[in-house]
């Protein structure tokens, strides 16, 4: 794939991944749990380097937001994907992204005890998003949550309709 | 790892290494064109009587000497102390940074350097992985004990005296510039300690061999130290005064530094930093403890690369005795048995379970309380990406429970994930 088209695909998925963390927070009692430790006015961003494609995520006010591009501010932490390619790898989910971050291929600034959540509940929305038989290689370890599939109905309503 | 992936491999520093090693540190600083170290060391080594030695051979040649000295770094050194010591730094005139000490001393210098190469106060902003901008200042290293391989790792560990939590920095500039190794200074370390830092070297290499991160150069460093390991802490421990399996634990506890440098550790380290803080446990008794189990939670993943350590920690008769596919049990059971020696030898001053543990009431030190506690911080703990397999909360507790008692992991208990 050539780097123009790489890069709308990443800004699609990043899209969608962003909006899906933001309703899963709403839907699933383990995101909201791993979103319970972090501190209110946490923000997150995961975002290509140098300046490609990313997605800024905000939790304030006990609520968790997907903030758009172009209206984020500077993260209390940042995953920045090394390059187009590796992000190409993560989000075409041939590796996790456990697996890219002990490669090497995410820069990690800030409190790692946060990516740990990050990582987790990033894994689990993997889960609600994508088909078995491609989560399995997206995610460390492949665990169905329960009432899987009404969760992922809700999921894929609100990262289309919900404001 | 397959043929063909990605990875990548730092080590840029210079070692010197040797029954007199030390004397060669005037040469060694000329030669990097410094002439005005601070040194870095804490109070114990300081009783020891390994600064004045150092002080002595920097005086002997040419009457160079310490440009000042900073000796108050504490045993689990904060923030505050890094604050302390850029402070110290900014208000004297030097060049260099010399460490002189274990874990503690050696992670004060790397986490300080940053301040001090920065000219920043704020040591969140370089939290992270690859979150330093640019090359610090020099720092040399000199270890006190043979286990950490603090000298040779690109990660700092500070605990923040505020927020009570571990503030992790991983950077290939943090590196040190040069690292001497010479056993005169691990020479008067008790049992305990010989023992305890002998098993944290030993985690470092086996761990940096079934990590995620794992690639062809980090384990040939693993696989090496791992067989100095099980030939020299045996003789360390046996006879104190045997300078050269004290020098070949200095270089074990290097080569393992190096090898999870780049690949880093797993679950045991998970665990042991938790098992750490919340019961004050020191970390090497944490690893030996650990160890056993948690390679035997990773089995079905990383059978393979557990069971190729067989030969090196065992030995050529009882690797070609069993068969291949026994190898990883093999290996898990040689561990137990080399740990059950090391602890004879140590005279019993290393622990093989966590309920052996006892305060001066003679309660245990860890309660099932702080299981509890241990395996909630543990998911916040970074080394958990490395793992072979992902952990729940309560596969941890499983682990916790299984090295308390001393009994086997039951392997069903561990829900297998799929990832190649």
């Amino acid at each position: 794939m050539g780097t123009a088209a790489s890069r709308i695909y990443l800004s699609l998925l990043f899209w969608v991944t962003g909006r899906a963390v933001q309703a899963a927070w709403r839907t699933d009692r383990e995101v909201r749990r791993e979103f319970d430790r972090l501190p209110d006015l946490f923000s997150f961003r995961l975002s290509v380097y140098p300046s490609g494609p990313g997605l800024t995520i905000m939790k304030k006010e006990g609520t968790v937001r997907y903030i758009r591009q172009g209206e984020e501010g500077p993260a209390d932490l940042h995953m920045m994907i090394k390059s187009l390619s590796h992000g190409m790898s993560l989000f075409t989910f041939q590796e996790s992204t456990a697996l890219s971050a002990s490669r090497g291929r995410i820069a990690i600034y800030g409190d790692l005890s946060y990516a740990c959540s990050i990582v987790r509940v990033l894994d689990r929305v993997e889960i609600y998003l994508l088909p078995r038989v491609i989560a399995k290689r997206a995610v460390k370890r492949y665990e169905s949550p329960p009432a899987k599939h009404r969760k992922r109905f809700m999921i894929y309503l609100r990262v289309l309709f919900s404001p | 790892m397959t043929s063909g992936e990605f990875f990548q491999f730092t080590s840029p520093q210079r070692t010197e290494a040797g029954l007199q090693a030390l004397d060669r540190l005037p040469n060694l600083l000329r030669s990097l064109g410094l002439s005005k170290p601070l040194l870095i060391t804490d109070m114990g080594v300081r009783k020891a009587g390994l600064t004045e030695l150092i002080s002595s051979i920097l005086q002997a040649s040419g009457g160079m000497r310490f440009a000042d000295e900073f000796d108050s770094v504490p045993p689990d050194s904060d923030t505050g102390t890094i604050a302390d010591l850029a402070r110290y730094w900014h208000a004297g005139t030097f060049d260099c940074l010399l460490a002189l000490g274990g874990g503690s001393v050696i992670d004060t210098a790397k986490a300080g350097n940053i301040l001090i190469s920065t000219g920043k106060d704020d040591l969140y902003q370089f939290q992270g992985y690859d979150n330093i901008p640019g090359p610090l200042k020099p720092l040399i290293v000199i270890p006190t004990t043979a286990g950490t391989g603090s000298e040779a790792t690109s990660v700092s560990v500070i605990k923040d005296a505020e927020r009570h939590r571990k503030l992790a920095f991983c950077s290939p500039w943090l590196v040190p510039t040069a690292a001497v190794l010479d056993p005169r200074m691990t020479m008067t370390l008790s049992k305990a300690i010989t023992a305890a830092t002998g098993m944290d070297a030993l985690a470092h290499a086996v761990e940096s061999y079934i990590g995620l991160a794992k690639n062809p150069f980090s384990d040939s460093f693993a696989l090496r130290a791992v067989e100095l390991i099980s030939k020299f802490l045996p003789v360390s421990l046996k006879a104190p005064h045997d300078r050269e399996a004290r020098l070949q634990m200095l270089t074990a506890s290097h080569l393992a530094g190096i090898a999870f440098s780049n690949s880093m550790v797993s679950l045991v380290h998970t665990i042991g930093h938790c098992a750490g803080a919340v019961c004050g446990i020191p970390h090497g008794v944490c690893m030996g403890i650990l160890l056993p189990e948690a390679l035997r939670f990773n089995l079905h993943r990383s059978a393979s690369h557990i069971g190729e350590m067989l030969l090196p920690l065992a030995g050529r008769d009882i690797s070609l005795a069993v068969p291949r596919e026994e190898h990883p049990e093999r290996f898990i059971l040689a561990l137990k048995e080399f740990r059950q020696h090391i602890h004879e030898l140590s005279e019993n001053t290393l622990p093989l379970r966590f309920c052996d543990i006892r305060d001066s009431m003679d309660s245990p030190v860890m309660t099932p309380e702080h299981m509890i506690l241990i395996a909630r911080e543990a998911a916040g703990d970074p080394s958990r990406f490395y793992n072979p397999e992902d952990i729940s909360e309560a596969e941890i507790h499983a682990v916790l429970k299984a090295s308390y008692w001393g009994y086997s992991l039951d392997q069903d208990l561990v829900k297998k994930g799929h990832q190649k």
